[in-house]
């Protein structure tokens, strides 16, 4: 019983968040531990005011130095759980994100990034930062940004593949547009989006077979014709 | 004392410079200078900016950049900017800034490619 | 939220403006924020030193640590006694244009932070506030 101890400076708390943590990983949730305590303080006021029956004032005052002791321990420990919990929450997150927008290397120096599902402002930083660093990292000249799946466009969707597409270019690549619906194409143009300065293709193949020709590169028959 | 962090060298018939990670103002202008001076004395087809350390580029920086490609340009040159790192993109783009005529490269290699092609 | 204490920075002279975006890259990685948003940090840094240096001539930078239960952000307040912004609202609307005119760039700032304050007195001087959040 370390809580009456009597030190309670840094050592005190790393130790209680310490054991938060193990709390957390061990699925006891704080309700638990505060329903334990409860029981504790139930049974530990009576017997205080009886130990202290002569003297009420310091059996009150032990009281109350035992309950701030127990609420500062609940307090750390229900912040480490708190904490925990979170980490492996935004870790999760994290995961999902990176399986959600995958880059794929299609031909050497060809990269594919399909765009699943809507765009908020995080998912469009994640990725934009993922499709840059992986054409770097596979040196790929050419970017194929697939929108076949999604749904629908607006104003700060267009926007953010905008600003992908530039960042893109910075780096000093390509990027192909594929996948753009008569639908989405539509969308864009009743939005004033200019998509002048971007290659577009109806389809991942269509974009895949503009890849290569800009890196002249052509796909023969076997038996030598296109 | 700034402008020893950037030598131009010359290779085949292009002007290399590699810029420093964090390069201050005094550093970037004097790339603007020795671009120019060294253009002068070579008659270069282009220049070749290697940027792959730096890891700020703000206003300053992309306006000298730009500026400096359309001097390039005036004198017969072509300019490009190799190696920019993705989070600098990402920041550029964001903050609206643009090279001017200068094309970019993934890397130096890709660079020389460039330079060449258009040489031809 | 947490208050931590503030530290500052004069900004006196060109020299100044890559001493405090260096000081700035340590405080952001030192919070541990992503490659992406320290470059965001640190050039939205850059632009507004420079503002203070080209016209304002000094100022001073301060920056705090920004801790609210599990988020951790920074501020950086960048501020001088120079001649003041005549129509803010302006400021706020030019961009920068393809051959990167002069301006204050300061939309282009606001788009790289998550809080962005202003207020300028005409005479009197200019405190540009931004706020960056980790994300999570």
């Amino acid at each position: 019983m370390q809580l009456t101890q009597g030190d309670y400076g840094e050592a005190y708390l790393a130790n209680r968040l310490h054991i938060g943590q193990i709390h957390q990983q061990i699925g006891l949730e704080p309700r638990w531990y505060m329903g334990a305590y409860s029981i504790y303080m139930q049974l530990a006021f009576p017997r205080v005011m009886t130990a202290f029956e002569h003297d009420l004032g310091k059996g009150q005052r032990i009281f109350l130095a035992l309950l701030k002791i127990i609420t500062l321990d609940t307090e750390l420990a229900i912040t480490t759980y708190i904490a925990a919990s979170e980490e492996i929450i935004s870790s999760q997150s994290r995961e999902i994100l990176e399986i959600a927008t995958p880059v794929v290397q299609v031909w050497s120096g060809v990269v594919a990034a399909p765009l699943i599902g809507t765009l908020d402002s995080q998912r469009a930083q994640q990725f934009t930062e993922r499709l840059l660093e992986r054409i770097v990292e596979m040196r790929a000249s050419v970017a194929l940004v697939d929108i076949t799946g999604v749904p629908m466009m607006d104003t700060r969707t267009a926007q953010y593949l905008l600003e992908a597409i530039s960042a893109v270019r910075l780096l000093g690549s390509q990027v192909i547009l594929t996948g753009v619906r008569p639908a989405i194409a539509q969308t864009l143009v009743h939005l004033g989006i200019d998509l002048s300065n971007v290659a577009t293709r109806p389809s991942l193949e269509a974009g895949l077979r503009l890849g290569l020709d800009m890196l002249e590169l052509q796909v023969l028959h076997r038996d030598g014709k296109r | 004392m700034a402008e020893d962090n950037i030598a131009v060298i010359k290779v085949r018939d292009v002007l290399m410079i590699t810029m420093p990670a964090d390069p201050g103002d005094a550093t970037v202008s004097a790339l603007q200078e020795k671009v120019m001076a060294t253009m002068v004395q070579t008659e270069a087809a282009g220049v070749i900016l290697d940027i792959s350390a730096v890891e700020t580029l703000d206003s300053f920086f992309a306006r000298t950049i730009a500026e400096t490609a359309q001097m390039v340009a005036l004198m017969g040159g072509r300019t490009v900017i190799a190696g920019m790192r993705p989070s600098v993109a990402i920041t550029t783009t964001q903050l609206g800034l643009t090279l001017g005529g200068a094309m970019t490269a993934l890397d130096v290699d890709r660079a020389l490619d460039m330079l060449n092609h258009t040489h031809q | 939220m947490s208050t931590e204490p503030q530290r500052e920075m004069p900004i006196r002279s060109e020299g100044d403006i890559v001493t405090t975006r260096r000081t700035v890259r340590e405080v952001a990685q030192r919070l541990g924020f992503g490659i992406t948003d320290v470059t965001r940090i640190v050039t939205a840094t850059s632009e507004l030193a420079r503002n203070i240096v080209l016209y304002a001539g000094a100022g001073v930078i301060r920056w705090r640590e920004l801790g609210k239960s599990s988020r951790v952000g920074v501020e950086l307040t960048l501020e001088d006694n120079g001649p003041g912004i005549t129509d803010i609202e302006q400021a706020m609307q030019e961009g920068y244009t393809t051959s990167g005119g002069l301006g204050l760039g300061l939309p282009g700032t606001k788009r790289l932070m998550d809080e962005f304050e202003i207020a300028s007195e005409v005479g009197r001087g200019t405190r540009v506030t931004v706020r960056k959040w980790r994300r999570l």
